[in-house]
């Protein structure tokens, strides 16, 4: 009928090869052609919503940087800070409260660039809806992005003096249609979510409200963090990275079509609702708005002071377990990385909106 | 063989075989659209059919979507091979060893009854965040199917056409190639029919927690735009895909335990006549050789 002992062989090989195959997707760091490699975690997938690494990809800045750019993508059922510790990747966008309890439970990831001086999360309500500001969710059902959310949103209520008990929640996902459905239905009076949710709900006319309280608001969202190891270790690199990192970021600060162009070329999918795509561009542009142009990145150690009261007067953490956020926050690097010339960055995306 | 095709492609058969299928289509999509237009359920939630249909006819014309399709493919049917293989080369021991069996049983139980999706992100931080996580999780659901299914067929072979074997004087070796493996080959088959869909699954999770590309992070990326007809087409997408895996799996059943399937028994006898046909006017007339017996190869 058929050769039995050769399918048996062939089913070890399999087994084999394929074990083999998936032992792993470490490499040994070198990105081939002289460059070397950077694995980054970020939440998305390739987005307009961290534009940066697809304007330096598609103009070049990694590559005159001898940086070869490899993402982690993650979605927050996986901590970010735990792609560094198990070696998956070099540099990670994480939350600000992830870095703080990674920190107080003895981690030593260290924050050397942030390029959003905004919340990027908050919590939305209905245009009509009657809640004004936070205190007004008191009674209502709210709905989250993510379980991880509920830590969000316990330190929004902290700050309004709210009790936690006092708001029933329900994690609903991140699909837009059934958000708006669900405000529609009143099953839920309030949303906590990211910023790229509500644009996009507000792009396809679901009017909504932020209310997200101001400090809260303010608190950096997905600055990067790196172990001191790896630092030392991959250096150039990191700076490379960061550095093509903020020319891209640039480049959407003055010229926003080119930021556009690129997008729908390298990630065509986000444009097939084109109004999610345009209110997804202009959000990433405004969060990626630097405080000082020169310093792209800097790192605001009053923000961090703030998050961390926030995470402890909701009970995130304890009064014993806070962190020093100057040890925490390194910014060094911030003058190296944006040691470039702004004019000859402008140039390069003339030339290339020109068709160069 | 052309005859054959062109007797099964003849429009009246056709006509015969798919009015069913393309019936209770029809009478879905009216109900789909009927909940629509009485705003049973918002169009924001379930698009129109049609759109649907634009949405999927536009996708696959794209040249982005193919990507991400070779994606889930690949983990799939790496994570369906890696996880068949391990439950076949454990189920094989634990089907000829009681002590083997007793050995493994309760931890393939253990992981089937373990909720995957739970362990996914543990698999992610663990396995890195390229293919190998999708194909391990595709693996570890498409595991125990297999396992399970070839144990069972190789301990519920014919007590009978056992005890004949060892009348024969049939070796274990002899035993297990001639009489357990044909044995649980059918039941075998549906686990692997079985796994072969979860593997798709598997995948699909891994892409939804932690994944550059793929079918997964298209649906969530469309979902949270509010194109929910490219979600929906998407899905349409994942469901060709597993019908596929599938389909690729029933006809190698068909080829393989093709005693089970009169069509495929007649066609091989034929076959195997003509052949026999063929030798015999080769030689003059004069039949070859007997082939050996079970004893005689001892």
């Amino acid at each position: 009928m058929f050769n039995l002992k050769v399918v048996l062989a062939l089913m070890a090989a399999a087994i084999v090869a394929l074990a083999a195959a998936c032992g792993g997707d470490d490499d040994d760091g070198d990105g081939g052609g002289g460059t070397q490699e950077v694995v980054y975690n970020l939440p998305t997938p390739p987005s307009v919503l961290f534009y940066p690494t697809l304007v330096a990809e598609e103009l070049g800045f990694f590559e005159e940087e001898g940086v070869s750019p490899e993402l982690a993508p993650a979605s927050e059922e996986v901590s970010a800070t735990a792609f560094l510790d198990n070696g998956d990747a070099d540099v990670s966008f994480a939350d600000v409260d992830e870095i703080i309890l990674a920190r107080s439970q003895a981690g030593e990831h260290t924050v050397i660039f942030s390029p959003q001086h905004t919340n990027t999360a908050g919590i939305v309500v209905p245009e009509d809806s009657d809640i004004q500001d936070i205190s007004g969710v008191a009674g209502q059902k709210v709905g989250l992005e993510s379980e991880e959310s509920t830590r969000f949103l316990d330190a929004m209520l902290e700050t309004a003096g709210v009790p936690q008990d006092d708001v029933e929640t329900a994690v609903v996902g991140t699909s837009g249609g059934l958000i708006a459905q669900l405000f529609e239905d009143g099953e839920i009076q309030a949303y906590v979510g990211n910023a790229s949710d509500f644009v996009a709900l507000g792009a396809n006319e679901v009017a909504l409200r932020n209310i997200t309280p101001e400090d809260v608001g303010r608190i950096d969202g997905n600055p990067m963090a790196v172990l001191p190891d790896t630092l030392e270790e991959k250096r150039e690199a990191i700076v490379g990275f960061l550095r093509a990192w903020t020319k891209g970021q640039y480049v959407g600060q003055v010229n926003p079509e080119v930021v556009e162009q690129i997008a729908r070329e390298r990630v065509p999918e986000e444009w097939r609702n084109e109004a999610s795509g345009e209110a997804a561009l202009d959000l990433a542009i405004s969060n990626m708005e630097p405080d000082d142009p020169e310093r792209i990145g800097d790192l605001r150690p009053d923000v961090w002071e703030t998050g961390q009261d926030v995470l402890v007067s909701a009970g995130v953490l304890e009064e014993g377990q806070t962190i020093d956020v100057q040890e925490a926050l390194d910014d060094s690097l911030i003058e190296e990385i944006n040691d470039w010339d702004r004019a000859e960055v402008e140039q390069r995306a003339e030339e290339y909106a020109a068709g160069g | 063989m052309a005859r054959k095709v062109l007797h099964a492609l003849s429009p009246m058969r056709l006509a015969r075989r798919l009015w069913p299928p393309l019936l209770f289509l029809a009478i879905l999509v009216g109900l789909w659209e009927l909940a629509i237009e009485v705003d049973y359920v918002s169009e924001r939630i379930l698009p129109h059919p049609k759109d649907v249909a634009v949405s999927f006819w536009e996708l696959i014309r794209s040249d982005f979507v193919w990507d991400d399709i070779g994606a889930t493919l690949w983990e799939s049917v790496a994570g369906f091979v890696l996880g068949a293989a391990l439950g076949l080369a454990l189920a094989i021991p634990s089907g000829l060893s009681p002590v083997m069996r007793r050995m493994l049983g309760p931890y393939a139980v253990a992981l089937q009854v373990t909720p995957r999706i739970a362990i996914a992100p543990l698999i992610i931080a663990w396995a890195g965040f390229g293919y190998s996580s999708k194909i391990w999780i595709a693996a570890i659901i498409a595991f125990f199917p297999v396992y399970v299914n070839t144990l069972t067929g190789i301990l519920t072979v014919d007590e009978e056409a056992r005890e004949m074997f060892r009348s024969l004087g049939a070796s274990r070796w002899q035993t297990f190639q001639h009489l357990m493996v044909p044995g649980s080959l059918p039941v075998m088959f549906a686990g692997l029919k079985t796994a072969a869909g979860l593997s798709l699954v598997g995948a699909v999770v891994g892409e939804f927690i932690s994944a550059e590309r793929g079918l997964g992070v298209l649906v969530q990326q469309f979902a949270s735009q509010l194109a929910m007809a490219d979600a929906f087409a998407v899905i349409l997408m994942l469901m060709f895909l597993g019908l596929l895996l599938y389909g690729v799996m029933e006809w190698l059943e068909r080829t393989t335990v093709f005693w089970l399937h009169d069509d495929r028994l007649v066609a091989r006898s034929r076959r195997r006549a003509a052949r026999a046909e063929k030798k015999l006017a080769r030689n003059g007339g004069v039949p070859p050789k007997p082939r050996p017996t079970l004893v005689g190869r001892r």
